[in-house]
Order: structure tokens, then sequence, then C-alpha cells
């Protein structure tokens, strides 16, 4: 891709979402916005349009990451990679249903992201 | 009447002798004829007594007319006298007399003559009239008499054949002579058979010499009959039958003696004689004691097994006496004499006395029973029931003793059969059964409960019947609106039921409920604490990572990635625990592979370059030695990525974890590279992380480490996971 790939984050915890779209944007991907919950998410993807969506599973707010994921790929197909700090066979299940470019546990590194990204759009 | 007939043709002869016959002959009539044809007539008419033919008739002469009369049947034994008129020659005499003619008289007729002939003649018809009915009268007295004597043969023939005693006639010697049809069959020998033989024959030689003595040459001889004995005969098929004998001596006609005797077969009456016997000794030796009063209440008998429960060595103890004495309470003696006359028969218990004193209790049932001559007697008999009464006194003692029990518990105590039939509910005091008592007993658990939990209860009897065990299970009922939980034991009580006991725990499971509900809590809270702490470090890492991004310096960006990997170890620690669900312990395996493999990634090291030899047991260890060994290993191995391999030079690093018998963990972590100067002891290198190491591995860990550097580095930890107590 000749631009950068525009990432849209969704991670509750700020500090961790910030220190990730500092290493990201370091690593050449542009991380167009992170938000904290659900909704703002789906608002978020239909105003900035990103090429691929990072979501932390738990979100603050009713709707969790893969309801959110649901929703805006039904809009626009795009790659989604899950991040979860839980290790329940339920919520894999539940995010498998989306068929998700990746399904990481965190503390989610670069080193573990930036092959995967590269993978989708090489 | 006399009459007499004269055949003659002159008038005057047949005058003249008429005149004669009716003044010489009293009673007496002639007939007269003048023609041989018509005297010959007038004789088969008249049949008179006496004929008087003159010879000399024309036409007939007098031999012809007596030939004619002697061939008619009705007159040829008329006498004839022939009258002749000329002198009769000595011819004429024998022709006379060959004819059967009487007698002849010249004529003139004497009249003395002829009166005395015709007299003669008449005295001698009556004479023969006597004789002829003397002899009809002998022979009918001698046919009365015939008679008589058949009937009376008739008679003796029918008692001697149809006689059912046998009845055998012998000589003196034994032999044969004739026997009856019962004798027949009594022995089973046909008539000639036995007319060939002799008594002994048929006698078994137990008996020959006595019967020979006693009978034949003493009884018999002496008194002309004997007594009535028994023996014994063989019959022809050789069975052996029990005869009765009475034998008598008779004289025939010819002077002979004979014995005779009536022979009875009593092997039925001997039959019957065992049948009694057997009877006698049956009642003798029954176990239940037997006995028998007279109408006066005196014992007339009693059997051993009464006398034994009596205490009485002797039937002569009590013969004659009364029996009011074997009773406790002599009103109960009175009681039975009157029942037993008012109704002839009677069944009671009581008290009875032996002759020690002692008392026992007596069950006794009597009858009423009246001998041949109308003598009234009462049978009894009679049972030792103390023991009985005593066993169920103590019984009814258990059972109440068993009914203050049930009455003192709160539980629900059943027997259930394997249809699940109520067969019996304990009378406890449970205010919890599922329906009033009386509204189970004798329904199936399936009219009771909806089929599923019928089904369940059923399952469990019977699999409790079927293994013959005791099974416990606990099922919730609503009852009176409320939801309440049961424990139920059921125990095999026959083959085919079971001892159903079950009990209140409501309040027990709410709490085990609430303990559970506590402990999924607690191991919540506790995850959700790992999440937090893992989330908290890389929160930390983050703030780290951001503040090092910011910096170009090269140390800083290298302390922040020590510091990251550290951190990253400390942090793996808590997700272990957190994905493994165990709150207590880390799979040290699994651990050391992850942690090889982010350090790997962290480091940047291609596995081309170097490649991961893993010797790994699965050893657990607490947390508490969890995070410091984690920073350890971290030490450890980082510094193999580090410094083992410079220049880009390839190698091996190899880790070992096992676990000795004594429970000590080793952890070898090895390299080949470049190693380290031989006169550097690494105890006091001053580099921290080292120095950070050695503190922990002394002071925080109860482990030893070592190393070696020959071919490269390698350390040798040893570690007992034991300073610290499983918390949770």
């Amino acid at each position: 891709m000749d631009r950068k790939i525009k990432i849209l984050l969704a991670e509750d915890e700020v500090l961790i979402a910030q220190c990730l779209k500092m290493e990201l944007e370091m690593a050449g991907y542009n991380v167009c916005s992170f938000v904290a919950k659900g909704e703002e998410a789906i608002i978020t993807a239909e105003k900035e349009e990103p090429d691929i969506l990072l979501m932390d599973i738990h979100l603050s707010g009713k709707m969790d990451g893969i309801e959110a994921a649901k929703k805006i790929i039904e809009h626009r197909k795009i790659p989604v990679i899950f991040m979860t700090g839980y290790n329940e066979i339920a919520i894999f299940e539940k995010a498998s249903t989306i068929n998700p470019a990746a399904y990481l546990e965190k503390p989610v590194e670069l080193f573990e992201l930036k092959p995967i990204i590269d993978s989708i759009f090489s | 009447m006399k009459k007499i007939l004269i055949i003659d043709d002159q008038q005057e002869n047949l005058t003249a002798i008429e005149k004669l016959v009716h003044n010489y002959i009293s009673g007496c009539d002639v007939h007269t004829a003048t023609t041989g044809k018509e005297g010959v007539a007038v004789s088969q008419l008249e049949i008179p007594d006496l004929i008087l033919i003159n010879i000399n008739l024309p036409l007939m002469d007098g031999f012809e007319i007596c030939d004619k009369l002697k061939a008619i049947e009705s007159t040829k034994q008329i006498p004839i006298i022939f009258l002749s008129q000329n002198k009769v020659s000595s011819a004429i005499n024998i022709k006379s007399i060959k004819r059967g003619v009487n007698s002849i008289i010249t004529i003139p007729i004497d009249k003395i003559e002829l009166t005395t002939q015709i007299k003669v003649i008449f005295r001698l018809q009556e004479a023969e009239e006597r004789l002829r009915q003397d002899k009809t009268n002998l022979e009918k007295m001698f046919d009365d008499k015939a008679n008589e004597l058949h009937q009376s043969e008739e008679l003796y023939r029918s008692l001697f054949e149809e006689s059912f005693n046998g009845i055998i006639f012998v000589t003196k010697e034994g032999e044969f002579v004739v026997c009856n049809n019962a004798y027949i069959k009594i022995t089973g020998y046909s008539i000639e058979e036995l007319s060939s033989m002799d008594l002994n024959q048929i006698t078994p030689v137990e008996f020959q010499e006595w019967e020979r003595k006693e009978i034949f040459e003493k009884q018999l001889p002496q008194r002309g009959h004997s007594e009535t004995y028994e023996k014994e005969y063989i019959k022809k098929n050789g069975a052996i039958i029990p005869v009765e004998v009475t034998s008598h001596k008779m004289k025939t006609d010819s002077g002979d003696i004979l014995y005779w005797s009536l022979v009875r077969d009593i092997s039925e009456r001997r039959k019957a004689e065992d049948e009694i016997k057997l009877l006698n000794n049956t009642f003798e030796d029954s176990i239940n004691g037997f006995s028998i009063i007279d109408s006066k209440g005196k014992f007339v008998y009693a059997n051993k097994a009464y006398l034994q429960m009596w205490g009485l060595e002797n039937l002569n103890e009590i013969v004659g006496k009364s029996s009011a004495s074997h009773f406790d309470n002599p009103l109960d003696h009175l009681t039975m004499i009157t029942k037993l006359e008012e109704f002839g028969q009677y069944l009671t218990e009581y008290v009875a006395k032996r002759k020690n004193g002692t008392n026992f209790e007596v069950l006794m049932s009597s009858h009423l029973h009246r001998s041949a001559n109308n003598d009234i007697f009462y049978v009894s008999t009679s049972l030792d029931v103390t023991d009985h009464r005593n066993a169920e006194k103590e019984l009814r003692r258990s059972e109440t003793r068993l009914l203050s029990l049930f009455n003192s518990m709160t539980d629900i105590v059943m027997e259930i059969d394997y249809s699940g039939y109520y067969l019996y509910i304990a009378p406890t005091n449970a205010n919890l059964l599922f329906m009033p008592s009386k509204h189970l007993l004798g329904k199936k658990l399936n009219d009771i409960y909806p089929k599923p939990q019928a089904d369940k209860f059923l399952n469990f009897i019977k699999e409790c019947l079927n293994k013959n065990t005791t099974g416990t299970m606990e099922y919730p009922l609503v009852i009176k609106d409320k939801i309440v939980w049961f424990e139920a034991r059921a125990t095999p009580r026959t083959k085919s039921s079971v001892l159903f006991i079950a009990r209140d725990v409501t309040i027990r499971k709410q709490a085990e409920e609430q303990i559970k509900k506590d402990l999924k809590e607690k191991s919540t809270l506790l995850q959700e604490l790992y999440h937090r702490t893992k989330n908290n470090m890389q929160v930390i890492s983050s703030m780290l990572k951001m503040q090092s991004m910011r910096s170009e310096d090269k140390f800083i960006h290298e302390s922040f990635k020590e510091i990251n990997n550290k951190i990253i170890a400390m942090s793996l620690v808590h997700q272990k625990l957190y994905r493994a669900q165990d709150l207590s312990n880390i799979d040290l395996k699994e651990y050391i592979e992850e942690l090889v493999d982010l350090l790997m990634q962290s480091y940047d090291i291609r596995p081309e370059i170097v490649s991961l030899s893993l010797e790994l047991e699965q050893v657990f260890v607490l947390i508490d030695s969890a995070v410091p060994l984690g920073l350890v290993l971290n030490e450890l191995i980082s510094n193999v990525f580090k410094h083992a391999f410079p220049n880009n030079n390839g190698g091996v690093i190899s880790l070992r974890l096992y676990k000795e018998r004594d429970d000590t963990i080793h952890i070898h972590v090895s390299d080949n590279g470049i190693g380290i100067k031989p006169d550097v002891d690494l105890h006091k290198a001053k580099n921290m992380g080292l120095q950070t190491m050695f503190s922990i591995i002394d002071y925080q860990l109860n482990a030893e480490i070592n190393y070696e550097s020959k071919n490269g580095l390698k350390w040798h930890l040893k570690l007992k996971d034991d300073l610290h107590e499983k918390r949770v």
C-alpha cells in the first residue's frame, strides 16, 4: 500500500492506547483515532473509514468490541484484529463468528502486531 | 260200587247170574251184553270191575273177546271169568290162563263157586287198591323227604360255597379233601392243585410244629374244636398273609375223622391294627401334649409330652385324679368343664401349674368324645406357649420403644418396594411428607409424583436393590409452596423393598449454595485481580515505553527494554495464573517456553542464528516463588541473548527443567557461546541485574545457584518450593 495503513484503535485503558498509538505510528502506520466505547468506535469508523480495526474486546459502555466490530464490518468489510485480556472460550467463540484476522492476548506487543498487519496488506 | 259185566247171548244165564249177584253180593251193579262187540263197547264205557264172558258165543267167542279186551288199554286189566257150557278141557284151561283169564266156571253155574270167585276177585281188587294207595302215599312221602333233603343240601352247599370265610376239609394227616371258593381265593391255588397238596405246603415253617402239636394233636382230638388262632399262609404267588383259623373235628358216616376249618384272611384287619398302633404311637410320641379326662374331670390318659410339660414322671401319678390341680386358677378349670359340657368344644389359653408349683402358659384345644357305650370323655391337645407369649411381650416392648423413637424423629422413614408402592410409613414427626401418610399407603410413587420425578425415585430404589447397597440422593420438592431440599438414604430391607429415610437439608443446601457462590465469587474476584494486575503491568509498560520512545538516547532505549522484559516476565506469571484458573500454582514448563519465546522476540533473535534446546518436565511452583523465579530466569536467558553470541555468531541455548525425588527443582540454563573470562567471579560482579538475581536467589527463594564456564556458560539453579504455604 502506498499510503500509510489507517488503523482504528479501540482500547478502554488510555495509557495502553496512547502507547500503542505511539508505537504503531513509529512503525509507520496511521492511527486515526482511538476510542474507548463500542458505540464511539462505530461512529468513528464511519467518519474515518479506517483500513483495519484493532479492537479490544472489553470496552467501557454497554457494547463489547465484538458487537461493535460486527456493526462496522456490516457497513464496510475491513479486517479486524481483536485484543483481549480475558481468556475465555465463550468470548473466543463469539469473536470467531466474525472471522477476525487475528485474536491476540494482551499484553499485545508491536513485534506481534507488525507481522500480522503487514501480511494482511502485503 | 262194584260193577260186573256179563257177556252172554243166553238170557237165562244173564238172569240167573244177575239174581245171584243181587242176592249174594252187596254193592254191585250188573251190566249185560249179548254180543262180544257189545260187550267190548260196554266195557270201554263202564270199565267194570269184572267181566263174565261166555266162551261159546257165536260170532265172537270168548277168546276173541278176551283178546280184544286185553288189547284195549282201559280194559286190559279187568279180571275175566269165562263161562263154559261144556266141561273144560285142560287145553282150554291152559289157553285161558295164557290169555290172562282168571278162571272158568261151567254152566250150570254153581252159585257158591261163582259168588266165591267174585268175592275173591273183589277182595283181591280191594287189596290191590289199598296197596296201590299205600304205594302212592309212600311215594309221596319219599318225594317230600327227598325234597327236604335236597333243600337242606342246597342250603349247606350255598353256605359252603358262598361263605366269605374259607372253609377247608382236611384229613387227620392234613391232606386236602374239599374246600370252598373263598378258600381258593385266599390261597391262590386251584381246586385241582389243592387236591394233591397238604396243609404243610401252605403253612410257613414256623407255624407247622405248633399247629400240629397244639391244634391237631391236642385241642381237636380232646375238645372236638379248637380255639381261634392266628397263623400264616403262603399263597401260590409266594406272598405271606396272616389268617385266623377255627377248626372242628367231624366224623364221616364211614367213621373217618375229618377236620374242617374256617379260615379268614386277616390282612386287612392286621393293617387296621397296625394303623391303630401307629396312631397310638403318634399320640404317645407327639410333641403336643395330649390328654383325655372323663366327664368328672379325672385323668384317663396323658401322653409323654403332656407329662413332660407338667413335670410328671409317670401316667400313674395322675390317672384317676382330677385335672383341676393342673390349673393355676381353679376357675379356669371350672370354666373349661362347663364350656365343654355346653358346647362340646373349647379353645383357651390359661396359666398352668406344674407338679413343682411353677407356672407356664398353655394353649389348649378340647372337644367332647362319646365312647361306644355312651361314656363322655374330653380330649385335649395342649401347647406350651410361654416362650411364645414372652416373645410377644418382648416384641410389644420393642415396638413401643420403636414407636417412641419414631415419635422423636422428624425424618421421613418409609418402606417402598421396587414397583414404587408405599409399604409402610413410620409414625415419625415429619411435617414434611409430600402428602399425609394415609394418602400414600397402598399407592405407588407414580400415583403421587409426576413421571420424571417418580422415575428418578424408582431408578434410585432399583439401583439400591440391584447392587444391594445403601444409596443416597438429594432432591428438591415443592411443599406448601416452598422448595424443600431432601437428602435421602435407601437401604435394601428385603429383596424387593428398601427402607427410605429422608431428611430436610434445605438449610444445609442453602448454606452449600451460599458457600459455592462465595467461592465462585472469590475465584472470580481473584481472577479479576490477576487480570487487573496484568493490565496494570501493561499500563506501566506502556508508560515506560512511551517515555523511552520520546528519547533518542540508546541507553534509555536499552534500559527500557530491560525493564520491560522484567515486567513481561512478571506479567507472564499472572497471565498463566489467570489462564490456568489455578489460583496458586503455575506450570513452570509452559512458563519457560513462553518466556523464552517472548525474550527471543524482544531481543529480535532469529531462530536460524540461535537455536533452542528445551528439555522441560512438567513442574509446578507456587506463585510466591513464580514471580521471583521468573525474574531470575529472565536475567539468565536475557544475558544469553545479550552476551553469549556476539557478532551474529550462532549457537544453542539449552534449558532443562526437572524435579528430583526429594522435590528439589533443578533448572539448567546453558549456552555454547563465548562464556566468561576465567578470572571473573560473577558473584562479585557489579552488574545490577546479576546482583539482584543473586539476592533474589539467596533471600527470596529457597534456592542455590552455580555456574560453570566451559564451552559457554552453564548455570544450575536448585530450588525447593516449600517456603510458602499454599494460600488459596
